[in-house]
């Protein structure tokens, strides 16, 4: 618990600095070559919020949340039209840095992804490329991060070694840790718990909840009762478009549109 | 009926493994037993000059063009394999692949004709481990090309997402994230580059000529001795001391080629370190 509170202490620190706005995405469309994988998203991604994108399987989820961190860039053919802003400005504008803007966007995959490095080096690497800590203070990020995350009483004997050693839950929790590290003001999460046991999953699911007090959180998920649990909004797709975008009391309880009806009591998924 | 397969399938696996197996022991005993006279300290301690039965000249020459071909091809390589896999695209990627192609079917007696033609005659090098090192570095050129090539291209797409999401820079993505995995493969082909250039003969007849003196200081104009050569000219010589000769440098040829691999692996191994369970 005092954790939680150390945690709220330097995010109103932060808050204060940058007025967040969230991600406000405009028309935005993306296709590959000839195929159209979202077409004429609008929506708000509340600041500070947990917005739960949910639809079935090829509804355009995870191509939504990459372009928050324009990940699509590297990939030839693919093409994307209209705006994301974060914070009021466009991150698709001209002369905006892919770098700089993916300092402040975290991401979160599938399946956990550490780097051939040490568990330490896992969290400080990208502090220390984007200049943000000196080699001391590293040492310090990495403890801080590690605790943030409930890592660090398994891993402090053995910062030195290999991430490769850890369970699969404590490799995903490491891979939050390395995201924290940057301190973004976003976070995308692409299904993080879906290769994860449960007691992991809740584990998880708790730090979303608490990072919410400062971070503004887009989560993927398959998993409705997920969703539920964890979600301020809900934003729902099907075939490339918005269906619907509603609190999750509302979305859950009372959803304004029939498919998103269907989908949520099981009929469509 | 399941049975019988079963036992075809071991026992064909076992001659395949015998076709590889007695060979080489059979190799290494031949050596050895034709070898043995002059299996003795003084042997890595005398040189060719004079008829003499030692390797000292061949041992010096050979890991002195190691060495070379290991300082000019290894960079090159390393660098072109690299810029094929991480920056190269279209056109440019396709052209230096086809090149880098060609040049490994390219036989190793037509690179040491051309490098004498070229290197020794036009530009004046003459007979010279400048000469060898640069026709022994074209040869092994491919090789190093396509393993760091291979190497990169094999890192799991997950790792360089990762990189990319933390906005890392190209540079430390390839430093940090990708070079460690890659290690190994890129190590082991400048292992098997350099046991090539210990193994090949022909370019080096053409380019290094041959000399019974310890190699001389001076990159050009200086004719060396190496450890085939020793093999090569011993073995044609009418005694049997001489022939018991070609046989000790073959069987030196051979243990330098195995330290060679056993070092790579001990490198690699080092690399694995934090690569260790690392699904690709």
């Amino acid at each position: 618990m005092s954790e939680a509170m150390g945690l709220a202490g330097t995010r109103a620190e932060s808050a204060e600095g940058t007025a967040t706005e969230g991600v406000s995405v405009r028309n935005l469309g993306v296709r590959y070559r000839d195929r159209v994988l979202l077409e004429g998203i609008s929506t708000e991604f509340r600041p500070r919020r947990v917005t739960a994108i949910v639809g079935p399987t090829g509804c355009g989820k995870t191509t939504l949340l990459r372009s928050i961190n324009r990940m699509h860039d590297q990939a030839p053919g693919m093409r994307v039209t209209g705006s994301v802003s974060i914070d009021g400005a466009d991150i698709y504008a001209p002369g905006v840095g892919v770098r700089g803007l993916r300092r402040r966007v975290g991401m979160l995959f599938q399946r956990p992804n550490p780097f051939p490095q040490s568990i330490a080096d896992n969290i400080s690497l990208a502090p220390r490329a984007h200049g943000l800590v000196s080699r001391r203070e590293a040492a310090h990020l990495v403890e801080e991060r590690l605790t943030e995350v409930g890592l660090w009483e398994a891993v402090r004997g053995r910062l030195n070694a290999s991430p490769f050693h850890l369970s699969g839950g404590q490799q995903q929790l490491l891979c939050l840790a390395r995201a924290l590290a940057l301190s973004p003001d976003v976070l995308l999460l692409d299904e993080p718990t879906s290769s994860l046991d449960p007691a992991t999953t809740e584990h998880i699911e708790r730090l979303i909840t608490q990072l919410s007090e400062r971070v503004t959180i887009l989560i993927v998920t398959h998993n409705l009762a997920q969703a539920a649990r964890i979600s301020d909004d809900v934003l729902f797709l099907m075939a490339g478009r918005v269906v619907e975008a509603a609190s999750s009391r509302t979305f859950f309880n009372d959803p304004g549109d029939e498919r998103s009806r269907a989908y949520v009591s099981g009929r469509i998924g | 009926m399941r049975h019988t397969r079963g036992a075809i399938f071991w026992l064909l696996c076992a001659i395949a493994l015998a076709v590889i197996v007695f060979p080489l022991i059979d190799i290494v005993v031949t050596l050895v037993r034709v070898a043995a006279p002059l299996l003795r300290p003084s042997l890595f301690a005398t040189t060719t000059q004079a008829g003499g039965l030692g390797v000292e000249n061949g041992i010096l020459g050979s890991l002195l063009v190691g060495a070379g071909v290991l300082i000019v091809a290894g960079p090159i390589g390393v660098l072109a394999g690299l810029y094929i896999a991480e920056f190269a695209s279209g056109r440019p990627r396709a052209l230096l692949r086809f090149f880098s192609e060609v040049l490994s079917g390219v036989p190793s007696i037509v690179v040491g004709y051309v490098g004498y033609v070229v290197l020794v005659k036009a530009l004046g090098w003459g007979y010279s481990l400048l000469a060898a090192v640069v026709a022994l570095s074209m040869l092994i050129l491919p090789y190093v090309v396509k393993n760091t090539e291979v190497a990169f291209e094999s890192v799991p797409r997950s790792l360089r997402e990762g990189a990319a999401a933390l906005g890392l820079s190209r540079l430390t993505t390839i430093r940090r994230v990708l070079l460690p995995p890659a290690l190994p493969l890129i190590v082991s082909g400048l292992v098997l580059a350099e046991a090539i250039a210990t193994g090949e003969t022909a370019p080096l007849l053409f380019t290094a000529n041959w000399s019974d003196l310890n190699p001389q200081l001076g990159l050009t104009h200086n004719p060396f001795g190496y450890l085939t050569g020793t093999v090569y000219y011993s073995f044609n010589l009418p005694s049997k001391g001489e022939h018991q000769l070609a046989f000790a440098a073959a069987l030196v040829t051979v243990v330098m080629i195995l330290l060679m691999v056993i070092a790579g692996r001990l490198i690699t191994m080092r690399a694995r370190r934090m690569t260790a369970n690392l699904e690709v």
